[in-house]
């Protein structure tokens, strides 16, 4: 159907995204960019725990 | 077919603005990065009693640099003499519910014109956390004193023990700590320091990860199950929620204590106490020269010179339970090892005591760790050192 409508007017159909929908990419970017520094930031912080917990015992 | 002129131009622009991505990306890692170093500078740890094991190393909780300057800064004025308590589970208090932990005695034997804090961590070494947190603090109060135990003749390595070198790493690569070049050496070190270990330190010292997740795992819920709870929701529950709930060793019988399979050990234990470190001349002891070498080398590195006149350490014994079923020669070595022990480190500019001659197999709840009575002794004993080197140290330094 796309490529139907695609072929029909000889562009992508990226090419009919209006400017606001261009600001909705945008905005969902950054939010993406922001949302892997989220999950980087918690990989730093996992990863650099150690993998095995210290075990002290007494009595 | 269309015509090519009223065509608007073929693109492949990806859906993801890549300018968008990044920005949201540097965006993003700047704004966790400033919420921890936000959260860095509050206390958060309103309730402390000590580093109980729900705020440490055993549940996966690595306490940063950090969180315990500020927890320090918002109950103790640098108008008072600051005693920080390092070293290991027996200057912790293991056995010693919190209210009747020895540093609270400590505190009320000091009196109000000193703040003590008990950082000691259990299986700690003289120049594992504590240390690391004094030094940090050495200007901002300048009338701090820095308490630590070890057995006789044991002394410490510059970079302390393993289980606790995020502390030191912390300190190092935030700039809280003196230039040490033993200690130096011993970090950038591949084979003493793991490079993973310097690169996550020196990455969390930029983008401050550790501080933002602390305080998400203290106040929302913890992101790392901890090994001590005994279902997943309670070991997911925010740290903020569990309070120092240690033992109390009093409530098991006396006659208790020290039965079973374990006597025969600690028994062991006890006799070989000192063993390594003398030898047998006539009738007297002679300290070997591998362990008079041993012990002076890891005395001149263990702190940088200039901490050393304010750093008091408690030379330890083992429960007179033991130690008055050894030999009196083997009583008479251990006498000696503690007498060598002090000197030692008065040799190199340490402050050092005796924890004590005056305690009672009642006052301890195994070979080494102290009973709440047992607590109150060495409060005294260490009271009074304490009081000297204020008076000694600082009879001349204004508050700040």
């Amino acid at each position: 159907m796309m490529k139907q409508l695609q072929s029909r007017l000889g562009h992508s159909w990226r090419s009919l995204l209006t400017p606001a929908a261009t600001g909705v990419a945008i905005v969902i970017s950054f939010g993406a960019g922001s949302l892997v520094a989220l999950v980087l930031h918690f990989l730093l912080f996992r990863l650099t725990l150690p993998t095995t917990p210290f075990i002290y015992v007494a009595f | 077919m269309s015509n090519p002129t009223n065509a608007a131009p073929r693109t492949n622009r990806p859906f993801f603005r890549p300018v968008s991505l990044i920005a949201g990306l540097a965006t993003g890692m700047l704004g966790l990065a400033g919420a921890g170093f936000l959260a860095a500078r509050t206390n958060w740890h309103t309730e402390f009693t000590r580093l109980h094991p729900m705020i440490a190393p055993e549940s996966r909780y690595q306490p940063t640099v950090d969180e315990l300057l500020a927890m320090i800064r918002a109950n103790s004025s640098p108008e008072k003499v600051l005693v920080i308590v390092g070293g290991n589970s027996v200057l912790y208090g293991v056995g010693q519910p919190a209210p009747v932990m020895w540093t609270r005695s400590l505190q009320e034997q000091l009196g109000p014109d000193y703040s003590v804090v008990n950082l000691a961590l259990r299986g700690s070494r003289p120049t594992d956390g504590g240390a690391v947190i004094a030094e940090a603090l050495r200007d901002e109060y300048p009338r701090l004193i820095y308490i630590a135990n070890v057995p006789p003749l044991l002394t410490a390595d510059a970079i302390g023990g393993d289980d606790y070198r995020f502390m030191l790493l912390d300190a190092y690569y935030k700039g809280y700590l003196l230039p040490w070049e033993p200690r130096d050496r011993s970090l950038s070190n591949p084979g003493r320091v793991a490079r993973e270990d310097r690169i996550g330190a020196w990455l969390d010292a930029r983008v401050r990860y550790r501080s933002a997740w602390n305080w998400w795992t203290f106040h929302i819920f913890s992101t790392v199950p901890s090994p001590l709870s005994v279902s997943i929701l309670q070991s997911l529950a925010a740290r903020g929620q569990f309070r120092d709930e240690e033992t109390n060793i009093e409530a098991i019988p006396f006659s208790q204590r020290f039965a079973g399979a374990s006597f025969e050990a600690d028994m062991g234990i006890t006799r070989a106490f000192t063993e390594r470190f003398y030898d047998r001349i006539g009738d007297g002891w002679q300290m070997r020269e591998a362990a008079r070498t041993e012990f002076d080398t890891f005395a001149a590195e263990a702190f940088p010179t200039a901490l050393r006149s304010r750093t008091l350490i408690v030379i330890s014994r083992n429960s007179p339970y033991y130690t008055s079923r050894l030999a009196p020669e083997l009583r008479e070595r251990d006498e000696i090892a503690v007498t060598d022990s002090i000197s030692g480190w008065e040799r190199h500019g340490y402050e050092a005591v005796d924890s004590g001659t005056n305690f009672d197999p009642a006052d301890f709840g195994d070979r080494t760790h102290l009973t709440a009575s047992g607590g109150r002794k060495l409060a005294v004993n260490v009271a009074a050192k304490v009081r000297e080197m204020s008076a000694r140290l600082f009879s001349n330094t204004p508050a700040p």
